[in-house]
């Protein structure tokens, strides 16, 4: 059905509606509710004055809260999903998390609300802003992926350095290789799943510029 | 889906109120019954338990007039809202072609409304119906005159992502207890159930 014909059947049940059920206010819907982002930047703001659970936390309820509502606008999506995988690392390492981590969310959540607050920004500046936090999400995943590396060396260094010393002290201690294990495994997985999310973002940045 | 009858120029819609028990999908109807009884030849059916819940449906035909030419049949629904009565919701859902989905706004009903929207997306999939894929569905947020009686009731926004999110449809905060956006309510699932058809018919 045609725009023109499908406006006319509205507006002919309308009346219709209107002599059937006679002269009663006839409000509009309720205005569509877009969440306020008012929550997420008080759940940003504290993360910035101190990483506890309750305030990363919060940081995952609210960005999960807002996916759905931008799951048609892939731009504004990216960037909250970007800040859902940047609390997420932060969330597992904690004040171990690296340095830059939370000046990106920082950033993130800047650029969110600048796109949110401007609707009007044409789609070169939206994904210029997109483009940019996905380079530096880029270069912040690649410094966590040297940390880890060189975390990795010098734990083999220690044990090493260990063996050398006593080799039955390190068989006695086996909780302590179990230990190590955990950790870099869990490392591996936070990689993994940062990369993950730079692929799925990648791809997103070309469905964009097609 | 609806009954289309070309040669007498007929169609036959039918809406369902759908939603949590003691939500007022009852209420909905019988105040819409109230304010159209003197123009319909039709009477309201209820058949209530004892309790004055509603145990097989409240059925509300009646004629709406002419539209393109079409007379229009209309057949408004209730089910129980009782977890327990899910064959008779079922049941009521067949042949079903627009829904309003009437959500109680009480703090302590939060959980429900989301069990019955589920539930009416597992109902409706029965009948191969996908409630995210187009389907005409109205939400009306209903005792939202409660507040003013100190008691707790959700915000707008936390019953927009409960309920809203993914569907996106048209929502109304109402009372059905004293009329408040009861007819707008039915009037925009009406009309938004004769545009579906229309657009499924080509």
């Amino acid at each position: 059905m045609d725009k023109s014909a499908k406006d006319q059947l509205v507006n002919d049940i309308e009346n219709r509606l209107d002599d059937f059920f006679g002269d009663e206010d006839d409000p509009e819907p309720t205005a569509e509710v877009r969440p306020s982002m008012e929550k997420l930047k008080s759940a940003v703001l504290s993360i910035d004055w101190e990483i506890t659970d309750a305030c990363l936390n919060d940081l995952k309820s609210e960005v999960e809260s807002l996916l759905p509502y931008y799951e048609k606008e892939p731009v504004t999506h990216a960037l909250l999903r970007m800040l859902r995988a940047l609390g997420g690392y932060i969330r597992k390492r904690k004040a171990q998390a690296h340095q830059d981590a939370i000046k990106r969310v920082m950033s993130v959540f800047a650029s969110l609300e600048s796109l949110v607050n401007n609707p009007q920004m044409d789609e070169s500046r939206r994904r210029q802003l997109v483009s940019k936090e996905i380079i530096a999400f880029k270069k912040l995943k690649e410094q966590v992926e040297q940390r880890r590396v060189a975390a990795s060396a010098a734990d083999g260094a220690a044990t090493g350095e260990k063996a050398s010393l006593d080799v039955h002290a390190i068989l006695e201690h086996r909780q302590f290789q179990d230990a190590v294990n955990a950790v870099e495994a869990r490392l591996s997985s936070q990689v993994a799943a940062l990369k993950a999310e730079l692929a799925s973002l990648q791809e997103e940045i070309k469905t964009l510029k097609h | 889906m609806a009954v289309v009858n070309i040669r007498k120029k007929e169609v036959q819609i039918k809406i369902v109120y759908v939603g949590p028990g003691r939500g007022g999908k009852t209420t909905n109807l019988e105040y819409l019954f109230s304010k159209i009884r003197h123009r319909i030849e039709s009477d309201m059916v209820s058949i209530k338990t004892q309790g004055d819940r509603t145990l097989f449906f409240d059925f509300l035909p009646f004629e709406l007039g002419q539209i393109q030419g079409y007379q229009i049949k209309t057949q408004l629904y209730t089910v129980p809202g009782q977890v327990k009565y899910n064959a008779t919701r079922k049941l009521v859902l067949k042949g079903v072609d627009g829904v309003v989905f009437v959500a109680d706004s009480m703090v302590a009903m939060r959980e429900k409304n989301i069990v019955a929207l589920k539930n009416l997306e597992e109902n409706l999939a029965f009948y191969d119906i996908d409630l995210y894929d187009r389907f005409p569905i109205i939400l009306q947020y209903n005792k939202r005159d409660l507040a003013e009686n100190g008691i707790d009731i959700l915000d707008v926004d936390t019953l927009q992502q409960d309920l809203n999110a993914r569907l996106q449809a048209p929502f109304y905060e109402a009372s059905a207890v004293n009329g408040v956006n009861v007819i707008a309510t039915a009037k925009k699932a009406i009309s938004t159930t004769i545009v579906s058809i229309q657009e499924h018919l080509g």
